[in-house]
C-alpha cells in the first residue's frame, strides 16, 4: 500500500512557514525595539547584541533542522524504496523476457512446429504423443506467452494437469494428484501471479517423487477465510532433512548465506531457485507478509503454503480490468 | 469460506536464552478441533500460555478473528473469547459448579451469589453439552475430569470462542478420555473451536480435524484427517533425530524365583488381598471402579494400616505398617509423576545418589568420587550428556529429570519399585526411557509393581496384570508379547 506523504509534507510546510515567520518577528523586535527604546549606546553594546543574535539563531536553525530530520529522512527512505522497487520490478519484468528470449525459438514457430508433430501423430494414429505434443504446446502458451502477467487459479490449476499430463507420460502411474476445496467461484476466479503453482508442483515431482519407490501423491487444498487464501501443497515424497530445510527457508529469507549454501551443481539444477523466485513474485506483488512457507519431514514428505491476500472488491476490479 | 479465530505468524520466544518457539505459524478455523503434538519441549504449553495471555512474545503477530492483538510484547490481557484449560483447574473448592461458572462472568450477580437467571442458564448451557453433573454440587467432591468438564462448562457459558485444551488427560482412564471426547464434539457442534494439545500423538488423532506437529519451536508438520498415520507423525516429530524402537519387554522366564509374596491383606479397602511378585518382572492392577488401585497403592507407600495378613520380601516378613521411609531401607523404590520424584535444586548427580549414599559411602573415604564415578558410568550407559552432571536438575531436560527418577532406584539396589501413574506428561521418547528402565530392573532380578489409569499402558509394559475387584484379586493375566493372553 503506497504511503501518504500528505500529513509529512504538510507537516515540513508549516513548520518552514512558522520558523521564517517566527524568525522574522525575532529578528525585529530584538533589533527594532531597543533602538526604539534608545538603549543603544557604544559600539560594544551594538556588537553584544550582534553576537548574542547570532547564537541564538544558530540555536535556531538546529532545532528547526532536528524537528525536520525525521520526516525528512523518512521521505528519503520512501524514494530510496520506491527506485529499488522499480528497479527489483523492471528486472523482474526482464527475466521474464529473457526466460522467453533465451529460448532462441520464435515462440508462434514452436507453436506451429507443436501442430504439425501433433498432426502427424494422429495422422500415425499415435493418440498418446498427439495428446503430448497438444499438452506441451498449451503449457508453452501459457509459461512463454504471458510473461509478467496474472492468470485465475483456475488458468493455473489447468496449466498444472497439463504439466502432469505430460510427466505421466515419463512416469507411468507414478503420481496421483488430487485437488480439494476449489469448488467455490470466488476461488477459482481469483487472481495471481502466472506460473505460482506450476514450479511448486514440479518442484514436488523433481526433488520429492521421482526417487521414490512406487506411487507417489500431490494434493493441492485451497482454503479461503475472510482476507486470505492460502493453498497448502503437499506431497509425500521424499522430505528433506532439517539441515537442508533450513537452508532452504534462509534462501527464501533472501540471506546471502542461504543462497550460497547451495552448491554450483545445485543451482544448476535450480534447486530452491524456483521456490526462491516464486515467494520473492509473491512478496513483491502482496508484500512481505504473504508468499511461501515450507514444512518438510525426511522421509514423510513436503508442504508448501502459498499465502496469497484476498479482498473481494480488489479481485472484481482486477478481473474488469483485464476484461 | 472459513472463519478464521486465532492467526500467530512468526512467533518468537526464549526463555532463560532458550529459544522456546522460533517462527511458529497456526491458524485456527471457526468450529474445528484442532491437534498439537510434539516432544516434550517443542513449545506447546508455551503457545497455550501465549494465546491465553499468561505469557508475552518477542516477535510475531497473532491475530484474534481479524484483528491485531495488542498483547504483544508485554503478557497480554486475557480474554478476547480464548479460554485455557489446564490439567491443574483453576476452580474454588469451596464453591458449587454453578457459582464457578458464573463467578468469572463480567457483571456477574451480587458479590458471589449468582442470580436465578444466570443458574438458570448455567444448567441450560450444562444440558446442552450433555454435562451430567449436578451444578449445585461443591467443586471438592468432584473427580478430576468432572472439574475438567465445570471448566469446560464456564468456557461455554462465557462464550468462549477458542477453548485450549493442553495436556489435561494426563491421568484419565480410557472411559473418561472417550467422554472427553465426545464433550468437545459438542462443543465444536455449538461453533466453539478447539486446539487439543497432548504430548502423545494417539492421543490428539481420535477427534481432531486438522494436526499441527510441533518441532523445535516450529510447526513443521499440518496433517488433516484423513492423512493421519502413525509413523509420519511420529516422523514430524522427531525430525532428524533417530527415534529408538519402542522398547519391547526382555523375555521372562516363567521358571521365576518369587521375590515378594502378599498374603491375605484385610483393612482400608482390602478384603483378602493375595499375589506375588517374581524375580524380574513387572507387574500391574487394574480395577474397574478405582482404575488406580488406592487402596493397593497406600499399602506399598506405607499409608495403610492392615488389619490382617503379611507381607514377605525374599523370604523376610516387611512390617508394611513402617512408612515409606523405612520401606525405602527394606529396598522398596517409589516413583510418582517423574517432577514430583526429584529435587529439583540438587545436582542431577545428588538427584541420582541421594539414596544411596549409605550404599556408596559406608566403609570408604572417597565417597565423592565414587558416587561422581558411578553417575557418569550409568550415564553413559544411558547415552546422556556427562556435562549436566552438576547442573541443578530444574535446568536439565525433562527426559534427564524422568532419568533421574527412575534411575536413583537402579542405584539404590531397591528390591521391588513401586511406579504411580509414571507416563504421566511424558512423551514417546520418555516412555521408551521408562520401557528401558523396567527392562533394567528385570535384568537385575529386581520387580515392579505398576499403577496406571490406561489398562493399555499396563498390558503394554507389564508382564502380569492382576484384576481387582471389592479388595481383592479377581483374575491374573499373564501378558504376551504385548497382548493379553491367560
Amino acid at each position: 500500500m503506497e504511503h501518504d506523504w500528505k500529513r509529512e509534507t504538510e507537516f515540513i510546510s508549516c513548520n518552514t512557514v512558522l520558523a521564517f515567520t517566527g524568525n522574522a518577528v525575532f529578528s525585529v523586535l530584538y533589533f527594532v525595539l531597543p533602538f526604539l527604546a534608545g538603549k543603544i549606546h557604544g559600539t560594544l553594546r551594538p556588537m553584544m547584541l550582534a553576537g548574542i543574535y547570532l547564537v541564538a539563531e544558530m540555536g535556531f536553525c538546529l532545532v528547526y533542522l532536528q524537528l525536520l530530520r525525521r520526516p525528512v529522512n523518512q521521505m528519503m527512505e520512501a524514494v530510496k524504496r520506491a527506485s529499488q522497487d522499480e528497479y527489483e520490478a523492471q528486472n523482474l519484468r526482464s527475466q521474464a523476457e529473457i526466460y522467453a528470449l533465451q529460448s532462441q525459438i520464435n515462440p508462434h514457430f514452436l507453436y506451429n512446429t507443436l501442430d504439425t508433430i501433433r498432426s502427424h501423430a494422429l495422422l500415425c494414429d499415435a493418440r498418446d504423443i498427439a495428446a503430448m505434443t497438444e499438452s506441451l504446446s498449451t503449457l508453452f502458451r501459457y509459461s512463454i506467452s504471458r510473461p509478467g502477467e496474472m492468470a485465475t487459479l483456475k488458468e493455473e490449476l489447468d496449466n498444472v494437469k497439463n504439466y502432469l499430463l505430460i510427466q505421466q507420460y515419463r512416469f507411468p502411474d507414478k503420481v496421483e494428484y488430487l485437488v480439494e476445496g476449489t469448488e467455490d467461484e470466488a476461488i477459482l476466479n481469483y487472481q495471481m501471479p502466472i506460473l505460482t503453482i506450476q514450479p511448486i508442483v514440479e518442484n514436488a515431482i523433481h526433488h520429492g517423487l521421482e526417487m521414490k519407490i512406487g506411487k507417489g501423491h500431490i494434493k493441492l487444498r485451497a482454503i479461503r477465510t475472510e482476507d486470505r487464501i492460502t493453498l497448502l501443497v503437499s506431497d509425500n515424497g521424499l522430505g528433506m532433512s532439517e539441515e537442508r530445510l533450513e537452508q532452504l527457508r534462509r534462501n527464501l529469507e533472501g540471506t546471502r548465506e542461504g543462497q550460497e549454501m547451495f552448491s554450483g551443481e545445485e543451482r544448476r539444477k535450480g534447486a530452491g531457485i524456483a521456490l526462491a523466485n516464486v515467494d520473492r513474485r509473491l512478496k513483491f506483488y502482496y508484500g512481505r507478509q504473504y508468499g511461501l512457507r515450507i514444512r518438510s519431514t525426511l522421509g514423510v514428505g513436503t508442504m508448501v503454503e502459498i499465502n496469497l491476500p484476498f479482498e473481494a472488491g480488489k479481485q472484481n476490479e482486477k478481473r474488469n480490468r483485464q476484461g | 469460506m472459513k472463519r478464521e479465530i486465532v492467526r500467530v505468524e512468526g512467533l518468537k520466544k526464549s526463555i532463560h536464552g532458550s529459544q522456546v518457539l522460533n517462527g511458529l505459524n497456526l491458524s485456527v478455523y471457526e468450529g474445528e478441533i484442532l491437534g498439537m503434538t510434539g516432544l516434550s519441549g517443542s513449545g506447546k504449553s508455551m503457545v497455550a500460555q501465549i494465546l491465553a495471555g499468561s505469557r508475552g512474545f518477542e516477535e510475531g503477530e497473532i491475530y484474534i478473528e481479524g484483528r491485531r492483538s495488542e498483547g504483544g510484547r508485554k503478557p497480554g490481557r486475557p480474554g478476547n473469547g480464548i479460554y485455557h484449560i489446564r490439567a491443574v483447574p483453576d476452580l474454588f473448592p469451596c464453591l458449587t459448579i454453578e457459582e464457578n461458572v458464573c463467578l468469572m462472568e463480567p457483571g456477574s450477580g451480587v458479590g458471589v451469589f449468582p442470580a436465578r437467571m444466570q443458574l438458570r442458564k448455567v444448567r441450560e448451557a450444562a444440558h446442552a453439552l450433555g454435562i451430567l453433573l449436578d451444578t449445585r454440587a461443591s467443586v471438592n467432591s468432584l473427580s478430576l475430569y468432572e472439574k475438567h468438564q465445570v471448566s469446560l462448562l464456564r468456557a461455554f457459558y462465557l462464550h468462549a470462542r477458542l477453548v485450549i485444551v493442553d495436556n489435561i488427560t494426563n491421568d484419565y482412564t480410557e472411559e473418561e478420555f472417550r467422554h472427553l471426547g465426545k464433550l468437545l464434539l459438542g462443543l465444536k457442534k455449538k461453533g466453539v473451536s478447539i486446539l487439543l494439545i497432548e504430548s502423545m500423538p494417539e492421543l490428539v488423532t481420535s477427534f481432531t480435524d486438522r494436526l499441527v506437529v510441533l518441532r523445535n519451536g516450529r510447526d513443521e508438520g499440518i496433517l488433516f484427517r484423513e492423512e493421519y498415520g502413525q509413523y509420519d507423525i511420529n516422523k514430524m516429530m522427531s525430525g532428524d533425530y533417530h527415534l529408538p524402537k519402542a522398547v519391547g519387554r526382555v523375555a521372562v522366564s516363567r521358571e521365576q524365583e518369587i521375590l515378594m509374596e502378599v498374603c491375605r491383606i484385610h483393612g482400608r479397602g482390602l478384603q483378602g488381598l493375595s499375589f506375588h511378585l517374581n524375580k524380574g518382572e513387572v507387574v500391574g492392577f487394574t480395577d474397574e471402579e478405582d482404575p488406580l488401585c488406592t487402596s493397593i497403592l497406600q499399602l506399598f507407600l506405607g499409608d495403610a494400616r492392615p488389619e490382617a495378613g503379611v507381607v514377605v520380601l525374599e523370604g523376610e516378613p516387611v512390617n508394611i505398617r513402617m512408612g515409606r521411609e523405612s520401606l525405602i531401607e527394606l529396598g522398596f523404590g517409589y516413583v510418582d509423576f517423574y517432577k514430583s520424584s526429584v529435587f529439583p535444586q540438587l545436582s542431577f548427580k545428588d538427584n541420582l545418589t541421594i539414596t544411596s549414599l549409605n550404599r556408596l559411602t559406608s566403609r570408604t573415604m572417597i565417597h565423592t568420587r565414587l558416587e561422581k564415578r558411578v553417575v557418569e558410568d550409568l550415564l553413559k550407559a544411558l547415552d546422556f550428556p556427562s556435562e549436566n552432571i552438576k547442573r541443578p536438575l530444574s535446568e536439565v531436560s525433562k527426559r534427564e529429570q524422568l532419568v533421574a527418577a527412575l534411575y536413583k532406584w537402579i542405584l539404590n539396589r531397591s528390591k521391588v519399585v513401586v511406579l504411580n501413574n509414571v507416563l504421566s506428561g511424558t512423551d514417546m521418547i520418555m516412555r521408551n526411557i521408562v520401557g528401558q528402565f523396567l527392562n533394567e530392573l528385570r535384568r537385575r532380578k529386581a520387580g515392579a509393581l505398576l499403577f496406571s489409569p490406561n489398562t493399555q499402558e499396563l498390558y503394554e509394559l507389564c508382564d502380569r496384570v492382576y484384576k481387582v475387584r471389592a479388595g481383592r484379586v479377581e483374575d491374573e493375566i499373564v501378558v504376551g508379547s504385548g497382548e493379553g493372553s491367560r
